[in-house]
């Protein structure tokens, strides 16, 4: 060891530390929010937002409509793409997504059983119910499904992505038993729910989403080298220290949190928590202490956008953002199964 | 001194380890060897304390293993297990620094730089330092994940190293250099080195001791000299010694 030791001895190049794209993600955040909170069916330019020289329609459209959308939509996109992130790290595999493997219709069909069978929640209260629904489903959902993955021995990627179909399809029929004994009212409200929608948003939303969402990102952030850790494989942590049984633990509490209050008043929105884990470590590789962080900027970003253009394409109406989201998603998802399939990058 | 005392854990009908007392000695290279199936990870995992024993008790320094915290245990002995897969695009650099987390590093100090490249350079890997780890071949894989495991033990005295076949995908030139670190690492520093392998040929050469395991149980434990012997190839491994020991 010795001989070694002096023969290195020259300058040793640290491990090399990627550049933090936070300070450009945050910019274009606030660019991606300023314009989404301008364009609509009342146009706010952004100058006349800055002098506060609005009119008071513009003032009411702005604080009342625009602001808390465009908020959801950052906090909603951010909690999804976390706990995107947190997933993959938990089943060691690049492929999880809250929409594909289940976690979020389990949720979904907790919320629709509270709305045809518990009846009208409204209000801060309500919110919080459904959100406490949806957590429950989507924490029952992620153990299942850790449940059978690990059956397999190994994490596979087949049976993470076949028992999400098998966990779909159950949470669908079971939702499709609430629609069919749901009124008009109620059923107006599934609907919504499971097309996904930013189009409730108020400003007890939120409040709700963000008390949730906001905890569970700085959990997961606190966490974040030991998740790297994690990537190597439960025992392997272990043997460096981390308390694996912990850590997994505290993942599926606070991606089913984050998913449950974003499932809870936005309905299913897909293939967020998919595609932007996938762009930023595309960048900046896999690193979890700024994967995480990074993750929820541009997850805020990238739904502020995607929710402005719903609101924009079929104006006067408005398509629910989950459908867009799919849209583009879901052959992103092809594409990386293609891209696994020519062997590259070792998905 | 890490010491097991007639530890058993049921497996299904059987007891994989079978009420089998061993010692890994600091300063010594110690291998576990026996046929397919007779337990030698298992009994591998139960000495890192991996594996809980039904009967019996590991101790570390004479202190149940299970008083131990992870850290504690992750500061004292570092374990390289069989297909530990790392699917994400860490960088290798990336993964050896993880072998650095339980000292409170992240990788990023001068320190732990230094560390990490001379734990890549003692197994012939330094020039893979930029790559993308699941972009490398198998024999590759194994020898950064040994520097990970290296680089995690480092600079302790006295500390333990369990490799599970750390040679299985190296060729032969890589397997030789990798076992001649192995006696290296206990003389030099000390170390207590356990390795589960099936060449007893390198077994002969490189180690000290040897456990011999059939079944679950240890029927031979000592100097290789005396444990690997042409009864234990015949009558354990099933072979014509002179298969193992040449004509």
């Amino acid at each position: 060891m010795t001989a070694s030791a002096q023969t290195s001895a020259s300058p040793h190049r640290p491990v090399v530390r990627r550049r933090s794209p936070l300070p450009l993600l945050i910019v274009l955040l606030a660019v991606a929010a300023a314009g989404a909170a301008s364009i609509g069916a009342v146009s706010i330019p952004f100058p006349d937002m800055l002098s506060g020289n609005l009119s008071d329609q513009q003032e009411a459209v702005l604080l009342g409509i625009r602001l808390p959308r465009v908020l959801l939509a950052v906090v909603v996109g951010a909690g999804l793409a976390v706990s995107g992130a947190a997933l993959q790290g938990l089943f060691r595999n690049p492929l999880a997504d809250p929409g594909l493997i289940g976690i979020a219709s389990g949720a979904a069909l907790a919320v629709a059983m509270v709305i045809v069978l518990a009846g009208p929640l409204t209000g801060l209260f309500g919110l919080y119910g459904l959100a406490v629904a949806a957590f429950c489903g989507g924490v029952g959902t992620c153990i299942l499904i850790f449940r059978i993955t690990r059956m397999s021995g190994a994490f596979s990627v087949t049976y993470m992505l076949l028992s999400g179909i098998a966990i779909n399809a159950i949470a669908m029929a079971g939702t499709g038993f609430m629609t069919y004994l749901s009124d008009d009212q109620q059923l107006r409200a599934l609907t919504f729910w499971t097309m996904g929608s930013l189009g409730g948003a108020l400003w007890p939303a939120v409040i709700v989403v963000a008390t949730v969402v906001v905890p569970a990102i700085l959990v997961l952030i606190r966490n974040a080298g030991e998740i790297n850790i994690l990537l190597l494989g439960e025992e392997e942590a272990r043997h460096l220290g981390v308390d694996s049984d912990r850590l997994k633990l505290i993942i599926v509490l606070c991606a089913a949190f984050s998913v449950g209050a974003a499932v809870a008043v936005s309905g299913i929105i897909g293939f967020v928590g998919l595609v932007v884990p996938h762009l930023v470590r595309l960048t900046i590789g896999p690193d979890h202490r700024l994967l995480i962080p990074a993750s929820a900027v541009l997850g805020g970003i990238l739904l502020v956008v995607a929710d402005t253009f719903a609101r924009i394409l079929v104006a006067p109406a408005e398509m629910p953002v989950g459908i867009l989201t799919s849209m583009i998603g879901g052959p992103f998802f092809l594409w990386l199964l293609f891209k696994q399939y020519s062997g590259r990058f070792g998905l | 001194m890490i010491s097991a005392h007639d530890i058993s854990r049921r497996l299904g009908d059987r007891n994989i380890p079978d009420r089998v007392s061993v010692e890994i000695a600091p300063g010594e290279v110690t291998a576990i060897i026996g046929p397919n199936g007779a337990g030698k990870s298992t009994l591998l995992k139960c000495l890192t304390g991996a594996t809980p024993v039904d009967r019996g008790e590991v101790r570390l320094d004479g202190r149940p293993l299970g008083e131990f915290t992870l850290r504690e245990l992750a500061c004292r002995r570092a374990v390289l297990s069989q297909g530990a897969a790392v699917t994400f695009p860490f960088l290798v650099t990336e993964v050896v620094a993880m072998g650095r987390a339980p000292h409170g590093g992240n990788g990023t100090s001068f320190a732990d730089a230094a560390i990490i490249r001379q734990a890549l350079e003692y197994v012939d890997a330094w020039h893979l330092c930029d790559r993308v780890f699941p972009t490398l071949s198998g024999g590759e894989r194994q020898r950064v994940q040994l520097a990970r495991v290296l680089a995690q033990v480092w600079e302790t005295q006295g500390a333990y190293l369990f490799l599970d076949e750390p040679t299985s995908e190296l060729d032969l030139k890589h397997q030789h250099q990798v076992l001649q670190l192995a006696r290296q690492l206990a003389i030099e520093q000390g170390m207590g080195v356990c390795v589960v392998m099936h060449d007893l040929n390198l077994v002969r050469r490189y180690a000290d001791r040897a456990i011999v395991l059939r079944a679950g149980a240890c029927v031979a434990a000592g100097l290789v000299a005396d444990t690997v012997t042409a009864e234990t190839v015949a009558e354990v491994f099933e072979v014509a010694p002179e298969l193992v020991f040449g004509g």
